[in-house]
């Protein structure tokens, strides 16, 4: 019933994508026919066939139907509900049904906006047609080499999970009468049901300017138009990709015990490097709206930026990770690649054979101005983006063209990272506030002075209250001198209007920030930076580790707390059984708290994972991992105190927050006509 | 003027601050950097994906990490340690790739794309100026 | 300023995209070539993934899987060792081990010493494992608590099999399951040289 309903949906859904793409390039070359209308059945069909699909999916896995051989293999009876809802993503085939899932509801949304058009339009019906191009390469995939609904025709060794599987929905099944429950890593923590997720939604919303993009050049539409209409769309995927990765950052600290957020592993890396270059576009695409320059910029970076996307999912599904003749064995790694190049040749070559007809952009007037600052923004973010690329690629190039090995880790990347790291805040907290045009020292001195002081100010104190390293210092210097830059331009405008309409100046700071949204939610993401930042240099530059066997009942310091252990315990649930200790936290004579790190093992998997046990506080964060089965006098534990900690999962969410604030807090457009008729009065 | 003084101790007050912070540069304390994590992290975990020992709860990466203990407490050097691995599996157990022939792409492209992209962004500008 | 667009103008940005990308692409390949043409460095059936050969095995003294005392390896020498490491939890060991038991069976008396050694594994396990699969006759089994030997080998990941030869010099390496004929060759150079 599962594989039959799953089967269904699959195939409704590629139809209708194929549909979609058709009547939607037909629609270029007879624009009556570009009108929502004329598309309604295949953009329905799409969703429909796509929901269907993943209910089928998620009713199978809380049904325990192990007759689909993708359930079998990846959830269990005993698996808790939470981490059953979320084993539809838990391993490749799944996470396509998500994938095109969250496509088909993006095509779903341009095609419910473009009903609200009175005329045809064949810019919309263009994106809708790339979109179904994009989908039913997705779908295809769910229909051919990687279909989640395979019927499970064998069943493993021991009546645990499937052996083999058949692509026809009414094969005989064999299900085997428990599953092997998914991968004891992606149980350990409910972060893991949102997480991939959001990533989604991120990945999946710029296939939406991508596709505009390419409407627009293929109807050789000069103007801001395409960027206009995907604003929206692609300020969601910046918000879903931001909090997904520091909800990434959050569960690799949560779960893998060694207190680490991020580990420039090319799994991170394939979400970080569309990250940067969306960034980019964001930046250029609020430029070119502001002042019509970088017209052909915007193309190259939507490109490149979807195309990463799909580099993103090429590594971490195809296998290529763990050996460059992995992917090969899988069908889907060749697939894959063959549809980057696609999106590569197909993108680049759209846009060389149209980009002179769209027109060249009036020029930047001087470098010395905000639109320089965006270049220079450009310059550094893509570098960076181009450095991770580099780093991720190498090994995998070297290896396939000459079979040695050679390993690009945190080393090499930190090394990079850093400067550049440190060269964009010195640069976001000047461009902020740097005049459009053309820049006169004098505005600019103005208008750093204060907040550069205050930022010297504030890192003197430091430096002879704590005396911090010098990356410490720098971060300190830099993120105050963005906070102040921030907060004296709203400051300052607040003060103007209020003078001016002889109100109070907070009042007028809010409204300020509710009337220019977009750009005070820019600011505000720049201040999670900041934030982000300076939590990053204090948390690992002054961390402190050690590993320790602890007796029973006999205290030991560690970074200004007493930590005991007092006792251990055994707890047993249906998918594992926890083995933890108490570890009582105490400073002075104040019991702080009672921690519990624990080692969980998974019943079928038969794998321990350490589950570590974190004290948070505003000071920081005291961290516990178990080193090893405890007996019942001493324990070895593994402590690490991370100070400010949480500032660094504060300032990412401040900056997605920022995005957010853009998207959401402008006034209702009533208040808005209100306003401009005022202004013109 | 009380205006003009006003100024000049401005400019005395930021120059001190400003002493006071490059001061803090040269002489803030080094992080207690811990050789042991140190060399974990440069170390590559051979049974994970793409992981350092020092993150990796693997058997064979806590062995390595007490490996590693080991021969720092001896009084190895950190090449010598990161020999002892590589000997044993190869380059591609490092994280830290050396700079040598094969890896030079690697270490210059970034150089490269930097002083590229700013040649680049400096030509256009100064072309956009000509009149045409 | 004017708006009319020149030759130079019209280039622009997407001028520069494509010539980046195929210098990129241009770059990469004349990489590739330079790399292969380094003597000696690619040979795709024997890519350099046997790192240790030609060096020396490590000493180390592992305990007896049965408890019964400790077997130093350099007390081995003097004969050829196929040493394999396994685990109960690995597939592919259960494929492999009548195959090594086998050879065993045939090299023993020739000067081949095959020695196991268990893969991160519980005692209980392993003599369940070979308890159901069979113990190799002549057969060394140790255990190698806190994985040094793991370490010393530089094993990835089981099974995994190394030829020793009687000066105690690691001479060959499988990764992956020994299936029939594989290492008979390479034993057989041995035993007779």
């Amino acid at each position: 019933m599962t594989s039959f309903l799953g089967f269904l949906g699959t195939w409704v859904a590629l139809l209708s994508a194929v549909a979609l793409a058709v009547r939607g390039f037909v629609a270029l070359r007879r624009p009556g026919q570009a009108t929502a209308s004329s598309l309604a059945i295949p953009a329905v069909g799409l969703i429909a066939g796509a929901v269907v699909a993943m209910g089928a999916l998620e009713i199978g896995l809380l049904a325990n139907d192990f007759s689909v051989e993708y359930i079998a293999n990846n959830s269990a009876t005993t698996t808790p509900f939470l981490y059953k809802m979320a084993s539809a993503w838990a391993a490749l085939e799944g996470s396509l049904v998500l994938w095109g899932l969250v496509l088909a509801v993006f095509t779903f949304f341009i095609w419910w906006g473009m009903r609200r058009l009175d005329d045809a339009d064949p810019l919309w019906a263009g994106a809708l047609a790339v979109m179904g191009v994009i989908s039913a390469f997705f779908f295809l995939l769910m229909a051919t080499s990687s279909n989640p609904f395979q019927v499970c025709t064998e069943a493993g060794s021991f009546g645990f999970g499937c052996a083999s599987g058949s692509w026809q929905p009414f094969a005989a099944a064999s299900a085997p009468a428990q599953g092997l429950g998914p991968n004891p890593l992606l149980q350990n923590h409910p972060l893991m049901a949102v997480h991939p997720p959001m990533l989604y939604v991120g990945y999946v919303g710029l296939a939406a300017p991508f596709s505009f993009a390419m409407a627009s050049l293929l109807i050789g539409e000069a103007g801001d138009r395409w960027l206009r209409v995907t604003r929206t769309w692609t300020r969601v995927a910046w918000i879903f990709l931001t909090a997904g990765i520091v909800l990434g950052g959050l569960w690799s600290y949560e779960v893998l015990g060694w207190g680490g957020y991020w580990a420039w592993d090319p799994v991170e890396n394939a979400s970080f490097m569309p990250w940067l270059v969306a960034t980019m576009f964001v930046h250029t695409a609020a430029l070119q709206m502001r002042r019509g320059v970088l017209q052909a910029w915007s193309y190259a970076l939507v490109v490149a930026t979807f195309a990463l996307t799909i580099l993103g999912t090429f590594l971490t599904r195809s296998g290529i990770i763990n050996s460059v003749h992995a992917f090969t064995q899988s069908e889907i790694g060749p697939m894959l690649l063959w549809f980057l190049v696609l999106i590569l040749v197909g993108g680049y070559g759209v846009y060389a054979a149209r980009i002179q007809r769209i027109g060249s952009a009036p020029r930047i007037d001087s470098l010395v101005s905000r639109e320089g600052m965006f270049m220079l923004n450009n310059l550094l973010l893509g570098v960076f983006a181009f450095v991770v690329l580099v780093g991720t690629l190498y090994p995998m190039f070297v290896e396939w063209a000459t079979g040695d090995q050679v390993g690009v880790g945190r080393p090499f990347f930190d090394r990079m990272a850093l400067p550049i790291s440190y060269a964009l805040l010195l640069a976001v907290g000047i461009g902020q506030v740097m005049p459009f045009r053309k820049a006169q020292g004098r505005v600019v001195w103005e208008r750093i002075r204060t907040p550069m002081r205050v930022a010297l100010a504030v890192a003197a104190a430091w430096a002879v209250l704590w005396r911090p390293n010098g990356w410490v210092l720098g971060a300190v210097l830099l993120s105050t001198f963005i906070i102040g830059t921030s907060a004296r331009h709203l400051w300052v405008t607040a003060r103007r209007a209020a003078a001016k309409r002889g109100s109070n100046a907070a009042g007028e700071a809010w409204r300020a920030l509710r009337k220019d949204s977009a750009y005070w939610g820019g600011m505000i993401a720049h201040v999670g930076l900041a934030v982000l930042a300076l939590g990053i240099a204090i948390s690992s530059n002054q961390a402190q580790h050690t590993e320790v066997d602890l007796p029973l009942d006999q205290p030991v310091d560690f970074a200004g707390f007493e930590v005991t252990y007092v006792g251990s315990f055994v707890d047993e649930q249906p998918n594992r059984i926890a083995v933890g200790t108490n570890i009582e936290i105490r400073r002075g004579d104040d019991l702080l708290s009672t921690l519990a790190p624990r080692l969980n093992e998974y019943r079928i998997q038969g794998r321990q994972i350490p589950s570590p046990a974190v004290d948070t506080g505003l000071r920081g964060d005291l961290y516990l991992a178990l080193a090893g089965t405890p007996t019942e006098d001493s324990v070895r534990l593994e402590m690490h105190w991370f100070p400010f900690i949480w500032l660094v999962w504060a300032g990412g969410f401040l900056s997605a927050a920022g995005g957010l604030w853009g998207w959401l807090a402008r006034p209702p457009r009533r208040a808005r006509a209100e306003d401009k008729e005022a202004a013109r009065a | 003027m009380p205006e003009r003084i006003r100024r000049i101790l401005a400019w005395v007050v930021t120059l001190g601050l400003a002493g006071v912070v490059g001061w803090g540069f040269v002489a803030g304390e080094p992080s207690e950097t811990d050789r042991v994590l140190a060399l974990g992290e440069r170390i590559k975990c051979p049974v994970c994906q793409g992981e350092a020992i020092v993150e990796s709860p693997s058997e064979t990466a806590e062995a390595m990490m007490d490996i590693v203990a080991e021969k720092v407490e001896a009084g190895e050097t950190d090449d010598q340690i990161l020999d002892f691995f590589t000997e044993r599996y190869g380059d591609g157990i490092r994280l830290d790739p050396r700079f040598e022939v094969r890896t030079l792409l690697l270490w210059l492209a970034p150089a490269a794309a930097l002083v590229g992209g700013a040649y680049l962004i400096w030509t256009r500008q100064r072309r956009a100026k000509e009149p045409a | 300023m004017t708006d009319q667009p020149t030759e130079t103008r019209r280039r622009g940005v997407g001028f520069w995209v494509i010539v980046g990308g195929a210098g990129l692409l241009v770059i990469a390949t004349a990489w590739v070539m330079f790399l292969r043409t380094d003597p000696g460095s690619y040979d795709p059936r024997e890519p350099r993934n046997i790192p240790l050969a030609g060096e020396q095995m490590a000493d180390l003294e592992l305990p007896l899987l049965d408890g019964s005392g400790t077997v130093a390896l350099a007390d081995l020498r003097g004969e050829v060792l196929v040493i394999n490491f396994f685990a109960s939890y690995c597939i592919p060991c259960r494929a492999e081990h009548a195959e090594l038991t086998a050879l065993s069976d045939a090299y023993g008396d020739r000067g081949v010493q095959f020695v196991g050694i268990v893969y991160q594994d519980t005692t209980a396990a392993i003599t369940g494992f070979l308890d159901q699969y069979g113990w190799g006759d002549g057969y060394l089994y140790l255990q190698d608590p806190g994985s040094r030997a793991v370490v010393e080998f530089g094993v990835y990941g089981v099974p995994e099999t190394y030829v020793v030869d009687a000066d105690g010099v690691i001479v060959h390496k499988e990764y992956g399951a020994i299936v029939a004929g594989d290492l008979m060759p390479v034993l057989d150079e041995l035993v007779a040289g």
